[in-house]
């Protein structure tokens, strides 16, 4: 046989070394970006372990914040107390009515607001890949005020059970009516997708509006903000149980896949090329961002602007690589709902603010500079 | 645990080795990738395409186009703009299916490969992608670990990903550039990581779509010498005849998604298949130091392009002169 084999691979190639006139083969070579790369994971891993414990110790200020002053021993102990850990609580017992605030009522909201943090950040970085569209955020495509939509349906007809279910099929609608309107001869162009994530979040937030008026009595004003804003208000144990089931279950499963987010990089060419089937692919992300984001509106409403910024300000701390960027994202998302909450209910107090005018006074501006920083023809 | 993967790395090296006693080669380029399956490389080595055809909503892309394409060796794929040749390529690359025909690679069947097993062996350059974040040059050859990545707890582990991914950059000459953003490197830098790219997938099957558009002359002759240093065997779509005529070994011309010829390029760019192909008559003439056939063209009509009337003025005269007598 005088061809070379045709299942050539590095190995037989690179000791001709006719092929590599820039590089060299010394193990000196190799190390250095070695080296690089260790020193890049570890400095990711700190910032991980930073957002973990920020995030912990933040929700544990949050708790202690509000009108009724509880110190963070208290929050220890009612939380030692309530997980059956009496032995860690310490030695003075927490007033029952410390106790019940924080419990019932900080507690769930606290965590509320992580999970849906993580969940709306997870979304918004999952649907930036899939879509290749640097805008891309369930808010911004229309997913959340169509979910608040469905939810909206089932909570006046009385059947709260089905809440989640319908927030996620309010979101599922509302992506499909997007991207088939944002859909010309095949392909979606980042600013059509926007254009038509405008209309259909317009047509979500009049119908839930419209729902609300037509059917609640008395102060309908403030049911219609939570919903069409976002707000963590209304939180209790029931919605951290729905948003962490969702979080653990769709969550786990985007982090498994997380590679293959990367592939879809180059355009969807280059993730067929790269074994990936990438219709398939796309719509299970989809779904699962449907999903996620369902469950989020559906124990908060629509909050904007966390899972539009956060990936973008996160690359610049874990890089593009998916298996890195979503679990810092997940952290990070939760970190900074828990604060924007914490602000939204203390700052004008005893006034409470909808959260999702703080994510969006902090949201824009952040947008504004990601914007006029990003010049690149995907941004156009 | 890296050391177990080496120890277990090794075992199958040996094994394939001893197996295989003729071609250590491909042991060792098995034995860090993917299950050896040589039983069918011995079958039929190399490219065969047999009646490939594609319509699209009733528009013919492609009709039975076959060409065997040995191992090893490096071919043009020529043809006027829609003449098909990105088509082919898809299909070639198992990203497409065609409607009739078939494509194997060493023996299998290319469209019923499971999508990452050909990622495995496959490797295309499309022309032109731009990434929607902006990579470091090191993530952009690590893309292709993916197919060789575990389905489920793919995301977790590629400790030797790393060592692949610098092999790569060193074959194409740019391990200067591993911690480069995409967007700040030239052209014929991004070409050269995206083969180096490529070559992380550990394809035995090269496919090129244009890799030369954009580039200047220098950056496009150091690519095609880079591609023929590989020595996988490749396909390129390549518009410039004389680029294909000095670095391919075969040719494969498409007209309409017909093969209107296919072989060496001595035999394939002639001046009456050029003129029937692309409808422009040139000259060929044997390049002073290798001998391979060099395509000089000339305008319309066998004239010298420059004889033409360009100026707007000599346009007029003549016009004035001949249609308003």
């Amino acid at each position: 046989m005088t061809v070379t084999p045709s299942r050539q691979g590095l190995g037989t190639v690179l000791p001709s070394g006719s092929a590599a006139p820039g590089g060299s083969g010394s193990p000196g070579a190799s190390a250095a970006p070695a080296r690089a790369r260790r020193s890049g994971t570890a400095r990711y891993l700190v910032w991980l372990v930073a957002a973990l414990v920020a995030l912990v110790l933040g929700s544990a200020v949050a708790v202690t914040i509000g009108p009724a002053d509880v110190s963070l021993a208290q929050v220890w102990g009612s939380v030692a107390g309530h997980l059956g850990l009496p032995g860690l609580a310490g030695d003075t017992p927490v007033p029952p009515l410390t106790d019940a605030i924080v419990w019932q009522l900080r507690m769930p909201r606290v965590l509320t607001a992580a999970m849906v943090g993580a969940g709306l950040a997870l979304s918004g970085a999952v649907m930036q890949s899939v879509t290749r569209n640097p805008l891309a955020d369930p808010y911004l495509l229309g997913l959340s005020s169509g979910a608040s939509l469905g939810a909206v349906c089932v909570v006046i007809l009385g059947i709260g059970f089905a809440l989640p279910a319908a927030a996620f099929a309010g979101a599922l609608i509302a992506l499909f009516a997007t991207l088939n309107i944002a859909r010309v001869g095949g392909s979606i162009t980042p600013g059509r997708a926007v254009l038509a994530g405008l209309a259909i979040a317009q047509l979500g937030s009049a119908g839930t509006s419209f729902i609300i008026f037509w059917a609640a009595k008395g102060d309908s004003y403030r049911e219609i903000l939570n919903w069409l804003l976002g707000s963590l208000a209304g939180s209790s144990w029931s919605s951290v149980l729905i948003s962490a089931v969702a979080l653990a279950v769709v969550g786990t499963g985007i982090l498994l896949a997380a590679s293959r987010l990367d592939a879809f990089t180059f355009g969807d060419t280059n993730a067929a090329s790269l074994g990936i089937n990438v219709n398939a692919t796309r719509w299970g992300f989809l779904v699962a961002v449907a999903l996620l984001t369902g469950a989020m509106v559906a124990v908060s409403g629509a909050i904007g602007f966390v899972g539009l910024i956060l990936p973008h300000l996160v690359r610049g701390l874990s890089g593009p690589g998916h298996r890195r960027l979503l679990p810092l994202v997940a952290v990070v998302g939760a970190l900074f709902l828990v604060l924007a909450d914490t602000l939204a209910r203390t700052v004008f107090d005893p006034r409470e603010l909808p959260v999702g005018i703080i994510t969006a006074f902090i949201g824009v501006p952040v947008f504004i500079l990601l914007i006029k920083r990003n010049r690149s023809a995907a941004w156009a | 645990m890296s050391a177990e993967r080496a120890t277990a790395a090794s075992t199958a090296d040996s094994r394939d080795a001893t197996s295989r006693p003729f071609s250590a080669g491909q042991g060792a380029a098995t034995g860090n990738s993917h299950p050896p399956d040589d039983s069918r490389a011995a079958l039929t080595a190399g490219v065969v395409l047999d009646g490939v055809s594609l319509s699209i909503e009733g528009t013919r892309i492609l009709q039975g186009v076959s060409a065997t394409l040995p191992p090893g060796t490096v071919t043009g794929l020529l043809g006027p703009n829609g003449a098909g040749k990105s088509s082919l390529l898809r299909i070639i690359a198992g990203i497409d299916r065609a409607d009739a025909g078939t494509v194997a690679l060493d023996g299998a069947v290319v469209g019923q490969l499971r999508r990452r097993e050909a990622a495995r062996r496959i490797a295309l350059l499309e022309q032109n992608v731009a990434p929607s974040v902006d990579l470091s040059v090191r993530e952009v050859v690590l893309l292709g670990r993916i197919p060789h990545r575990s389905r489920l707890l793919g995301s977790f582990g590629g400790e030797d990903d790393l060592a692949v991914a610098t092999e790569a950059l060193t074959m194409v000459g740019a391990t200067d550039l591993v911690d480069r953003r995409w967007h700040t490197l030239s052209g014929g830098q991004q070409q050269r990581v995206q083969i180096a790219r490529a070559l992380a997938q550990r394809p035995s099957l090269l496919l090129l779509d244009e890799p030369t558009n954009h580039l200047d002359v220098s950056a496009q002759l150091s690519l095609l010498h880079q591609v023929r240093g590989l020595g996988l065997t490749s396909v390129l779509a390549l518009h410039d005849l004389n680029l294909a005529a000095a670095y391919c070994d075969h040719i494969v011309l498409l007209q309409g998604g017909r093969l209107a010829a296919f072989g060496t390029p001595a035999e394939v760019l002639r001046p009456d298949t050029i003129r029937a192909v692309y409808g422009v008559d040139c000259d060929i003439v044997p390049h002073p130091r290798t001998g391979r056939p060099v395509i000089v063209f000339s305008g319309p009509d066998g004239r010298d392009a420059t004889s033409r009337p360009l100026s707007a003025g000599q346009a007029a005269a003549t016009g004035n002169s001949h249609q308003h007598p």
